[in-house]
This record gives structure tokens, sequence and C-alpha cells, in this order.
């Protein structure tokens, strides 16, 4: 399957950023190695001027990430189903190899590290002194590792999906749905008291976000509790009301524009809020060093935070209550 | 925001200030994403019409298979294939090809009786059914032999005689990519020229009452009788999915070593500063300028390039495939015929080829600049006005 | 101090209007009546049982795709090689002498 169209601009655009991203981790040793912020020395200007080349470089890796996440959703959304037997969504394009569900979670890990690597950077530009210059370019390790694994994981999916065979799809994901996978666990599990779990963490979450300013860790877990739930909830609940069909637990049909492609407006909320409480987290941790006042920057982090969540829940009770109400 | 309006300002006016290198650069540019968006504009739409087009035949196909070669199906298989539970009804078809040597094109006969009502593209004179010397035809035989509705059609049967039918209806030329070479007569005369005896038939249709029965059943039968071959409209309409993907990947290869040795034009441009431009940037830091708006400035240059071309790209591969008909890629297809459709498509538009595009086309630039603008942005000034 | 031209919005402009032009084209080449050709189509390939499109005349497999010979490539006369100009642009179903339906059967058991 390498020589579809869409698989050889993914796969060009992940050779681009492992290409980039090795440059600029070979770039920054010298600068974990070398880097003293008193001298005044040759070496400390060339490494001074090396951070913008990595800061920049990072960026750009970084938004073709988010625009390759948006490429790899619409593949096996929309444009793979066509072409392997029996997968007649993203379900059963994932599942044709084992590479599948391990490609989508490595993306979506790689967004959240540059996202972190982003801020810090950003927090540093923002002082004169660098307060955090040698140690944030440690995060470029697992960033580089998770490039390169997303580069061959791609390889290896794309490569071993075979048209010929045919794909279980969500027919065979249903009828097993007593499987240990912890998403094919429905069966077993009673709504009521998740759903009572997931309003409570968010409530929790947004009291946690805005009044203890002092301990983001307890809203980090409870975003993490919260994220989890909502997408256990989201596959097992909220879709049916969705789609409209009691039986249909497909988590990627909302991809459609059937669906008016709400499970990208869902998965993005989900995604920032939980971002953001995990900034929140890392600037706890770095505001000792700073000079300039981190009060707006925070007072951002906890908007998206709260707005992300909150646009998650709104949007899913919405599709439920009108649901409910209209019979 | 003025800030960013000011950078950009300073780059566009600079770049025009270089326009006789730049605009060299924009129509490669150009050129190539032209050529990769044109084959993704193609197939989708190619493809776009196989799945409307395909959409509502019978589920299953069987042909029967003797040492090898496709051979004419019997009366009595449709009988107990009819009866197999599920299977809703059987369809035969007689078909076949017929070389024309007058004008050396390749015709499809198909029989059929039914009746053609409410078929908007085909001009008919008659309402019922065909008699024995009538025929329907696509646009390809009146065109080739000049002829017309009313008008004679004479075609020799498998033993050498001539038999002439009377053109009653002809398919507009718009549906050229469905019916183009086709020749439609009754069962009977098509027995006659396709050499078919009574009672035989090229191959079936077989409808399911349930299309997720589908393979079910076509197992079963591809079970109960030895040397049948069963084809599922699924693997049908794969086929024309598969179309192009193949070769369609290679054609996106090849503009991808064009745009590789294109890239390193651009590489090649944004790395070997001349003595002006390292002036330039030398005197930009010497006045204030830091080395980030330098470096925006920089990318804000390649982002120009770029988008421009891409965007160019786009139209340049729209008016291509839709209003000249993909003349540069068409011939592909086309290959030996004497007779091939004068299709027009209908364009698939969808956002997602639009992202893909500009995917290919944006990132690897951009890639290939970010380096050479950093060594342009950490350039001395006091060096540079020293030796300059 | 000469009034400033802003080179930028020009040329944001520009490229809007590039953008618009394009969308435009895109969207009114998407016509009404090709959808009810398109409908036609559907409706003649229904009636008459037509399993594929015209896209090649030149070589029975190209003309009807899905509708496999096995052999073809010396059936028109011995030793005639099958390698028409448009059959190299379509890549071949894997098949066996069963057909298709037969080969995944084997499969799965």
């Amino acid at each position: 399957m390498l020589t579809h169209t869409w698989i050889i601009t993914q796969t060009l655009g992940q050779t681009i950023a492992v290409i980039l991203l090795l440059i600029v981790v070979f770039k920054s040793l010298p600068i974990l190695m070398h880097w003293n912020r008193e001298s005044a020395s040759f070496l400390q200007l060339k490494l001074e001027r090396r951070t913008y080349l990595i800061s920049t470089i990072i960026q750009f890796v970084f938004w073709y990430q988010i625009a390759g996440l948006l490429l790899f959703l619409i593949t096996v959304n929309n444009i793979l189903p066509g072409s392997i037997k029996g997968a007649m969504c993203a379900t059963g394009v994932l599942s044709v190899n084992i590479f599948g569900y391990p490609l989508l979670w490595i993306k979506l890990i790689a967004v959240i590290v540059y996202a972190q690597f982003l801020f810090l950077n950003r927090m540093d530009g923002r002082e004169p002194l660098y307060p955090l210059t040698p140690n944030k370019y440690y995060w470029l390790f697992p960033a580089l590792l998770l490039v390169i694994a997303d580069f061959i994981l791609s390889l290896l999916y794309f490569s071993k999906i075979e048209p010929d065979i045919i794909a279980t799809c969500c027919s065979i994901s249903f009828s097993t749905a007593k499987d240990s996978s912890i998403f094919f666990i429905a069966a077993n599990v009673r709504m009521v008291p998740m759903l009572i779990f997931f309003y409570l963490s968010f409530a929790l979450l947004v009291i946690s976000v805005i009044f203890f300013n002092r301990g983001p860790e307890l809203s980090f877990v409870i975003s993490l509790g919260f994220t989890t739930t909502a997408v256990f909830l989201l596959k097992n609940h909220f879709v049916k009301y969705i789609y409209g069909l009691p039986s249909h637990n497909c988590l990627f049909d909302i991809f459609w524009g059937r669906y008016y492609y709400i499970g990208y407006i869902l998965f993005s909320a989900l995604i920032i809020s939980l971002i953001c409480s995990l900034l929140l987290l890392t600037l706890k941790y770095i505001e000792k060093g700073l000079s300039a006042p981190v009060k707006p920057i925070r007072k951002i982090l906890q908007w998206g935070a709260v707005l992300g969540s909150t646009l998650f829940t709104l949007l899913c009770s919405i599709y439920w209550l009108n649901w409910i109400f209209l019979d | 925001m003025n800030r960013w309006l000011n950078i950009l300002d300073y780059a566009i006016i600079s770049l025009l200030r270089r326009r006789r290198k730049q605009i060299a650069l924009v129509v490669i540019y150009t050129l190539v994403v032209a050529f990769f968006a044109s084959v993704i504009f193609f197939t989708g739409a190619l493809r776009q019409e196989a799945v409307y087009v395909l959409s509502d035949l019978p589920e299953l196909w069987v042909q029967r298979l003797a040492g090898g070669r496709l051979v004419p199906i019997a009366q009595s298989k449709i009988d107990s294939i009819a009866v197999i539970r599920g299977v809703k009804r059987v369809l035969p078809r007689l078909w076949g090809y017929y070389y024309d040597s007058p004008s050396g094109a390749v015709f499809t006969i198909t029989g059929s009786d039914s009746l053609p009502k409410g078929l908007k593209l085909l001009d008919a004179a008659i309402g019922g059914g065909l008699d024995s010397n009538q025929v329907f035809c696509g646009s390809g035989f009146p065109e080739t032999h000049f002829t017309g509705l009313g008008q004679q059609l004479g075609l020799i049967d498998y033993k050498g005689c001539l038999h002439s039918f009377e053109i009653v209806g002809r398919f507009s030329s718009q549906s050229d990519l469905l019916t183009r070479d086709l020749i439609i007569l009754s069962p009977s005369a098509a027995r006659k020229i396709l050499g078919i005896a009574k009672n035989n038939y090229t191959d079936l249709a077989v409808e399911v009452w349930n299309p997720d029965e589908a393979e079910t059943v076509g197992r079963k039968i591809d079970r109960l009788f030895p040397s049948v071959r069963v084809v599922t409209s699924a693997q049908l309409r794969s086929t024309y999915e598969a179309l192009f993907s193949h070769r369609g990947g290679i054609f996106i290869y090849g503009a991808l070593i064009s745009l590789f040795s294109f890239l390193i034009l651009a590489w090649d441009r944004a790395s070997g500063l001349s003595r002006e431009e390292r002036q330039e940037l030398g005197i930009l830091k010497g006045i204030g300028w830091q080395i980030s708006d330098v470096l925006w400035m920089k990318f804000w240059e390649g982002a120009v390039i770029s988008l421009t071309s891409t965007i160019c790209g786009l139209v340049l591969a729209y008016l291509h495939v839709f209003y000249l008909n993909a003349p540069l890629l068409r011939p592909f297809l086309i290959g030996w015929s004497v007779l091939y459709p004068e299709y027009r498509l209908q364009p698939a538009f969808a956002f997602s080829e639009v992202l893909l595009i500009v995917m290919l086309a944006v990132v690897p630039f951009i890639a290939a600049t970010i380096i050479p603008a950093w060594r342009g942005a950490v350039t001395d000034p006091a060096e540079v006005m020293q030796n300059g | 101090m000469m009034p400033r031209i802003r080179v930028s919005l020009i040329y944001l402009y520009v490229l809007l209007a590039l953008v618009l032009l394009f969308t435009s084209i895109t969207l009114t080449g998407h016509t009404v009546q090709g959808r009810q050709r398109m409908e036609g189509e559907r409706r003649i390939a229904a009636r008459f049982l037509l399993s594929d499109l015209c896209l090649s005349t030149e070589s029975r497999h190209t003309r009807h795709l899905s509708q496999p010979e096995l052999l073809a490539a010396f059936q028109d006369l011995p030793g005639f090689h099958d390698h028409f100009p448009s059959s190299s642009f379509i890549r071949p179903q894997k098949l066996n002498w069963q057909g298709v339906v037969a080969q995944e059967t084997l499969r799965r058991e």
C-alpha cells in the first residue's frame, strides 16, 4: 500500500520530521554540555544563536505534526475504508494489523510532548537570562524517540496493509464485547455510576482549576480521570445519541461528515483541556525561576482547561438531552 | 499585528527586488504542484464516478470457467442457483466483444430485452423491447460509421454472414464513460452474432435479498458448483478503487523526484547568499533587527513563494483536469484504443484533497529553507560590514 | 514622509482572491447537470447490467476491468504480449484458479 498517494504524503512528512529532529538533537547536545549563562565566550554566543534554530524547527515540526494527525485521521476514516475489504470505518482500518492503534496513540502523545516543549520555550524566551535553557532541551529526546517510533510504525503499518484480506470491522468488535480490552468491557459496566463519575469529575476539574492555584497536581490527576472517563463514555454511551442508533458503539464514525465532523471538535476540546492542565502543572515547577509575571499565562491556561472540558461535556450532554426530550 | 505586517512588507519588497530569480522559482514550483495535483484530482473524480455509477448493481457475478477460460453458462445452472436460499433473482447476461474491421474499433455487444423506459440519456425511437432487427448503440458506432438514428448498422456473425439492424436508439454522448462502445441487441440477435447456443448465457448476475449475506451466498455458490468463479460487487468496486492508486502512486513518486530536485534548487538559492544579501542582513542586524525578526522575515519569504505557487498550481491543475479534460493524463488510459470516450468529469471537491496537496507542496519547501534562513539570520553584522 | 503602501496587505488580498477563485471554480464546476448525468449513467448501468466503465477499449481486460479472464496474456494469438499501454496503469488483483471467493475461503480456514 506504500504507493497510495495519501500514504506517500504522510511518509514523506514523517521522513522530514525525523531528519529535522535528528538535526535538532544533534545541535542541542553542545548546548546541554557547555551552556554557561555567565560566560561571554564565543562558544556561548554560538550556542545562543543555535537556540533560535532549535525553537524554529520544533515549532515547524509541531504544526506539521498537528496537520499530520489530521491527515492520518482523514486517511483512516475516509480514504482507506474504500480500499480495504470489510472495513467500514477506522475501527476496521486500524485493526488490520497490530501497528494501527499504537500508531494513533504515539501520534497523540507526541502532540502533548511538543506542546510541553513549546510552552517551556515560550516561557524561556520571555526572560532575558534564559533560566530554563539547558534543561528544557532534555524534552527533545522523548520527542525524537516519538518521531522515530511514529516513522517506523507508519512504515510497518502502511506496508503491511493488504487490501485483499478481509478486515473485521464493527460486526466482530460488537459481538466480542466481553473481550478483555479496556474499551470493550461495556457490557459488564453499569452506565449510571460511570455517568455520575463523569459529571462529578468535570465539576471537580472546573473547581480545582479555578480555585486551587496552589495545587495543579490535583487538577492534573482529575483531568486525567476526566479524559479517560470521557473517552470511555463517548465510546459506550454518548455516541449512541449522536448516531441515533442504540446498538452502534463505534468511536470513529463521529469523524464523518454525516455527523458534521463532530468528532474533530470533541477530541480537540478534550486534548486542549488535557494539555492545559498539564501545562498548569509544569508552570508550578518552573515558576520560581521566572522573573516576568506568570499570572496572565496561568489565566489563559485555566481558561483553556475549563473551556475545553466544558465544550466537550456540553456537546455530549446536548446530544443526550436532545434525545431524551424528543421522545 | 503591525509588526508582522511590517516584516511581511519587508519580505515581499525584498523578493520583488530580486524578482528575476524568484519568478523562475515560482514557475517551476507551480508546474510541479500542478502536475501532482492533476493526478490527485483526476483519479479522485474517476473514483467518485465509478463508485456512484456502479452502486445499483446486483451483488454477485457468476462466471463459468473451463480450462481457465470463460465459457458460456447453461440455463440449468441458472435454475439451480435461483433456488439457493437468500437469492432473490438471477439475471443472465449475454455479452461479448465485436471487432469491427472497417473502423478497427472493438465494440461491446450486449443482449437485452428489458424495456428501456425512463432512461434520460437514451434517445429511443421505440417504447417497447427490441425486435430482432433493431439495436440501441452508444455514440461510438454512429460516429465511426457516420450514421445515425433510423439508419442501418451491419454486423458480421461468427459464421461470416452479414446481418443488418436498424438503429432505433442512441445513448447521449453525456454517458460516454459508460456506453461509448456499446451495441445493444435483442437476445436472439446477440446469440447469433456472438455465437452463443440457445439456452446458454455469457455469465450471470445474482441479486440477493440481504446485501450483507452476499459473501455467504457467494461462497455457497462457489462450493456447490465446481469450475465457477464468483465476483462480488464489492470486489467490482474495489477494482476501481485500485485503479490508478498503483501507478497513480508511481506518478506521485515521479512528481516527488522533481519536487526533490526543485528543493535542492530552493535550498541552494536560500543558502548561497550573495554578497548583497549578506550585506543587507548585516545592515538589518546593525539597525536593531533581532535574530528572530530576521528569521521570521526569511520564513515569510519562503511562505510567500510556496503559498503563491501552491495556489497557482491548484488552479492550473483544476483547469487542466476539469476544463481541458486532462489532455496530459488521459492518453495513458486510452492507450491504443481506436474508440475512446470523450468524458467530462464531475469534480469531486474534497477539502481533504486540497489539504493533501498543500502538505505535499508546502511542508518540504519550508523544511528545506529553515536552516539556510537561520544561517542568514545569525550573520554577524560587524563581520559583514568589515569584509563586505 | 510619503504615504506607505502596505505591500503585505496587497499580497494577502491577492492570495485571498486566488483562494476564492479556486473555491468558486470548484464549487461552480460541481454542477447539477453533472449530478443528473451520473444519475442517468447509474440507471443505465443497473438496467443493462453494465459492470464496468468504458475507460479504454484497446483490450478486453481493460475494457471490463472487473471481469477477470485468467490467462489473458496469450488469449488473442499465441505469443501475443499483453502489455497494452493502459493495462500498466491498473493494479492486477490477486486471483487463483478457483476465483476470488474461493481464495478467501482458503485463507479463513
